[in-house]
Parts: structure tokens; C-alpha cells; sequence
């Protein structure tokens, strides 16, 4: 596999700066680490790109470009394929089970009422289609079914996650599609990485090299950055088809709507996303000097230099989603769980469906903010 | 507590697009921090249960394994270092992921060698002493 040069190496001829598939020229530089650090997949050999990329040139810097509009780069690759909607829909309900199944934890107690039985069947976020049973009393995060708590899946989340984190660049499953991987002896060990990718909230990644639509590089980073979101758009028209479905079996008495499992649900997808969507702002910010050039290091085709007035026009999201979302999320939850302490103390409905946000870590910082008399923390 | 996790998934990333450019600091850095939330969770024991502590404590020692490792191969790696990560990464997250469907399994169906493992939820839920935090 070759890697694109990253632009900073000294010694190396303006050439070898700006393109990039000259492995054994930079390799013999005090950069050749950099040369490795970058996403990779650009080179298909030592003097072209890879396939379905533009030939490299003082246009192209770092082999960035696809040889047209009609490709998209998905994963280090230049691909336009229809199979990542099959992706998504799976991993949405993947994800949605797996999260809400081990998380929802205490629920409300349901009000006995016509159509109450009704509750976790078609449609709600923890109903499987088999899974006709009531639902059950759930008690410090706890579900009375499994003896597993939100920790558990939280530990786990947090724990893939920083996995991907720490072996982007560094394992050729990051870099690889599906189809070269197939031609490895180990190629069953890096499909089973590309899929733990879905536990990062980032489906198309664990798709390999698809994609469902054409896009710009600059709407390809954008969309990495908010298609998290798009597991939460599904977590609504879960719920549109739940109350839907409690209509046609209730009829005119039309149970009321529980509320908690949903919010609690949205709550920890939510917070679940906030490494991808993080990752792919800082990266939208993170440019590099290739020869005469500056680009993104992650997505090359990306020019920022300072007169590109698209690049600005994106970079005015990347901040305000740095703002509201980045470092105003944490800060957000810091602030709620302060203003609402003795409300969740007293165990307050809405105290119960965000629980999520106080739940997980019962003492590190609750200790100092809560004060309570109560609980153990 | 959410705001404390938020803060440390951001450090991470972070780090990680910061020293892109050098990944020998990069994962240097990786290493010192899996250490430095290793050793707070250690002191500070923060969840209800031992079982969740004890789970969270692999799991950040596993972190500062895999980072160390990390730190001994310039990228590209070779194909035998590939070969090791590999086993050292999917080997856990398959475990985990087992210890998850033998949970649902096992409250399905119970199974008696299976309830030290995963002990029912009164057993389970004792909180765990403050005296007792720094022993997990």
C-alpha cells in the first residue's frame, strides 16, 4: 500500500511534495512517519493514483480528487454504489436494539389502562418482533430481564470507540475495502473491524467503500459529521409507526403515550454520536501545506487555503457545530444536572426519562454537585 | 456523569487530530492518557457496582495495552503486527459482545453455571462501599 507524502517533508524535490506516490523518496526523509499518518488508499503504485482518482498533479495535490463528480470518496475510496441505504437500515436497527435493550433502564411504572399491554410491541425502540411481553419495573438502570446496567453498554461504546480512534491510520482494515480485503490471509479478522465501525455511529465506514449518492468532498465530510443525526430521524419514525400501530389495535381509545423510553433512548444515541461528529469537525479544520497548496489532511480534495470562500462557507458550520455541539453539549449537561439536582433526587418522571446523563457515573462528579442525602453518591 | 465522559472523549480526539503529523506522539500521548484514566478509575471507583467497575477497569487497561503496542512499530505495519492487533482487539470485543448475548440468553433461559457470572439483579445492584472503591 502507498501512502500520500503529507506535504511538510523537507529535502524532498517540490515533486515529490505534490506527488505524492513517491514511497522510497520520502521514506528516505526524517518525515516518512508523516507519510504514514495520512489516510490511505490515494496511490495505486509508485507514479499513479488509485482507481477511479484523478491523475495526480499540481491540481491534484495528494491524489484528493475522483476522476469525476459521479464518484464519491467513502473511505479512502473513489466509489458510487447503491448498497449503503441496506447498511444503514441494518445498523439502525442494530443499534437501536442494542442500545435501547441494555440502556433504557428504569422505566416509568405504566398506567393500567386499555391498550397498555400494548406498550412494547410494533414500533417502540426495545420491542423486538417477537417480543409480546409487559413491561417490567427496571431499577438502577437496570433491566429486570438482563442483569446488565447502562454502564455496561456505556463502558462499551466508550471502549470501541477509542479503539477506532487509536487505530485509524494504523491498521490497513481503516484503509481497505471489502473487496481488496477478501484477497488477504487475514481478510475475515478485517471485515469484522470494519464492522465494529457501526458501534462508532459511523455505518458508512463500516460499509467499506459505498455510498448512496454522489457527493462533494466538502458534502462528504459534512455528512459524516451529521449522519449520526440520521439514527435519530429513525428513532422518530420508530416512534410515528409505534403510535400508529397502538391505533389500529386500540381503536378510538388511544393509550397515552410513555414518553421515557424514547427520550432515554435519544438521550444516550445522542451522546453516543458525540465522537463522530466531534472527529469530523476537527478534522474539517485540520489543514496541511502540500507544495504551493493547502489542503485538509483527511479529505486532500478539500482546498483551504485562505481564498476559497467554500471552504469558509462550510468552516462557519464546523465552528458553530464546535460551539453548540462540541463544547456546548458538555457544558449544557453540566449545567442541567446542577439546576436539577433535588428533581432528580426526588426521581422526577423527566429525572428518570434523562437519566441516562446522571446514571452511568453514579459518584465522580455527582458527589460534588448534588450533595445528596439520598443516594448513595 | 456524562460531562466528565463528553470531556474525555473530546481530550482523545484531540490528541488524535493534533498529533496526526507525528504518530509516534501520537500514540506516546494515547499510552499516557489510557494511563492517567486507568489510575483516576482506580482511585476513584465511580460506578455503583464492583461488577461495572471491574468491566470499566479492563477496559482502560486493555486501552493502555493496545496503545502501548501501538507505540512499538512505525505505520504501515507490517502484516505480522497487523496479525497481532488484530487478535489483541477482536478477541476482547467478541468476548464482550458474547458476554452481552450470554446475558440476555441467561435471563431467557436460565443456566445455573451461569449465575456467578451474571448474578441476579438484588445480588448485583449492591452498592458498592465507599471503603471498597480503591479495591476493584
Amino acid at each position: 500500500m502507498y501512502y500520500p507524502a503529507s506535504g511538510n517533508e523537507s529535502g524532498s524535490s517540490e515533486a515529490a511534495k505534490i506527488f505524492p506516490c513517491t514511497r522510497v523518496a520520502v521514506a528516505r526523509d526524517r518525515f516518512h512517519d508523516t507519510n504514514s499518518a495520512g489516510p490511505p488508499n490515494r496511490c495505486e503504485s509508485a507514479s499513479s493514483c488509485s482507481k477511479n482518482r484523478a491523475p495526480f498533479g499540481p491540481t491534484n495535490p495528494l491524489c484528493g480528487r475522483c476522476v469525476s463528480s459521479n464518484y464519491t470518496e467513502i473511505d479512502g475510496h473513489c466509489v458510487c454504489e447503491l448498497r449503503l441505504l441496506t447498511y444503514i437500515t441494518h445498523s439502525h436497527r442494530l443499534l437501536t436494539r442494542f442500545v435501547c435493550r441494555l440502556s433504557v433502564g428504569r422505566r416509568w411504572p405504566r398506567r393500567p389502562g386499555p391498550g397498555a399491554e400494548l406498550g412494547v410491541r410494533a414500533g417502540d425502540p426495545c420491542a423486538g418482533p417477537r417480543d409480546q411481553r409487559l413491561d417490567q419495573e427496571w431499577v438502577l438502570g437496570r433491566s429486570a430481564r438482563t442483569s446488565l446496567t447502562i454502564v455496561s453498554v456505556a463502558v462499551f461504546l466508550f471502549w470501541v470507540q477509542t479503539l477506532m480512534i487509536m487505530l485509524s491510520g494504523a491498521h490497513s482494515a481503516f484503509g481497505w475495502s471489502v473487496d481488496k480485503l477478501e484477497s488477504r490471509s487475514f481478510s475475515t479478522c478485517a471485515v469484522l473491524f470494519l464492522r465494529l465501525k457501526v458501534f462508532n455511529f459511523a455505518p458508512q465506514q463500516a460499509a467499506g467503500a459505498v455510498c448512496v449518492m454522489p457527493q462533494t468532498p466538502y458534502e462528504q465530510l459534512g455528512v459524516s459529521g451529521v449522519f449520526p443525526l440520521v439514527f435519530i430521524g429513525l428513532l422518530g419514525v420508530s416512534l410515528v409507526v409505534h403510535r400508529l400501530y397502538q391505533y389500529l389495535r386500540a381503536g378510538a381509545v388511544l393509550p397515552p403515550l410513555d414518553l421515557v423510553p424514547w427520550i432515554r433512548t435519544l438521550v444516550v444515541l445522542g451522546l453516543s454520536c458525540y465522537t463522530q461528529v466531534t472527529s469530523s469537525v476537527l478534522l474539517y479544520m485540520q489543514c496541511v501545506n502540500v507544495g504551493t497548496q493547502r489542503v485538509v489532511f483527511s479529505v486532500p480534495a478539500i482546498d483551504c487555503s485562505p481564498g476559497n470562500t467554500k471552504y469558509i462557507g462550510w468552516l462557519v458550520i464546523a465552528v458553530l457545530l464546535l460551539i453548540v455541539f462540541v463544547a456546548g453539549l458538555p457544558v449544557a449537561v453540566l449545567v442541567f444536572l446542577c439546576r436539577n439536582r433535588e428533581h432528580i433526587e426526588r426521581g422526577e418522571k423527566f429525572a428518570v426519562a434523562l437519566g441516562p446523563l446522571f446514571e452511568v457515573r453514579a459518584r465522580l462528579l455527582l458527589l460534588f454537585l448534588l450533595k445528596s442525602k439520598t443516594h448513595y453518591w | 456523569m456524562e460531562p466528565v465522559v463528553l470531556l474525555r472523549r473530546t481530550v482523545l480526539i484531540v490528541l488524535d487530530v493534533a498529533l496526526v503529523l507525528q504518530p509516534r506522539w501520537r500514540y506516546t500521548s494515547f499510552v499516557l492518557l489510557s494511563l492517567v484514566l486507568f489510575a483516576a478509575h482506580l482511585l476513584l471507583a465511580p460506578f455503583r457496582t464492583r461488577r461495572d467497575n471491574h468491566i470499566e477497569a479492563l477496559s482502560l487497561l486493555h486501552l493502555v495495552f493496545v496503545s502501548a503496542l501501538l507505540t512499538s512499530e512505525s505505520p504501515p505495519f507490517s502484516d505480522a503486527m497487523e496479525v497481532v492487533v488484530s487478535i489483541v482487539v477482536l478477541v476482547p470485543a467478541l468476548a464482550f459482545l458474547l458476554y452481552f448475548a450470554l446475558d440476555r440468553i441467561h435471563a431467557k433461559y436460565p443456566v445455573a453455571r451461569l449465575g456467578k457470572l451474571f448474578p441476579p439483579a438484588a445480588t448485583a445492584s449492591v452498592l458498592q462501599s465507599p471503603g471498597s472503591a480503591a479495591a476493584v
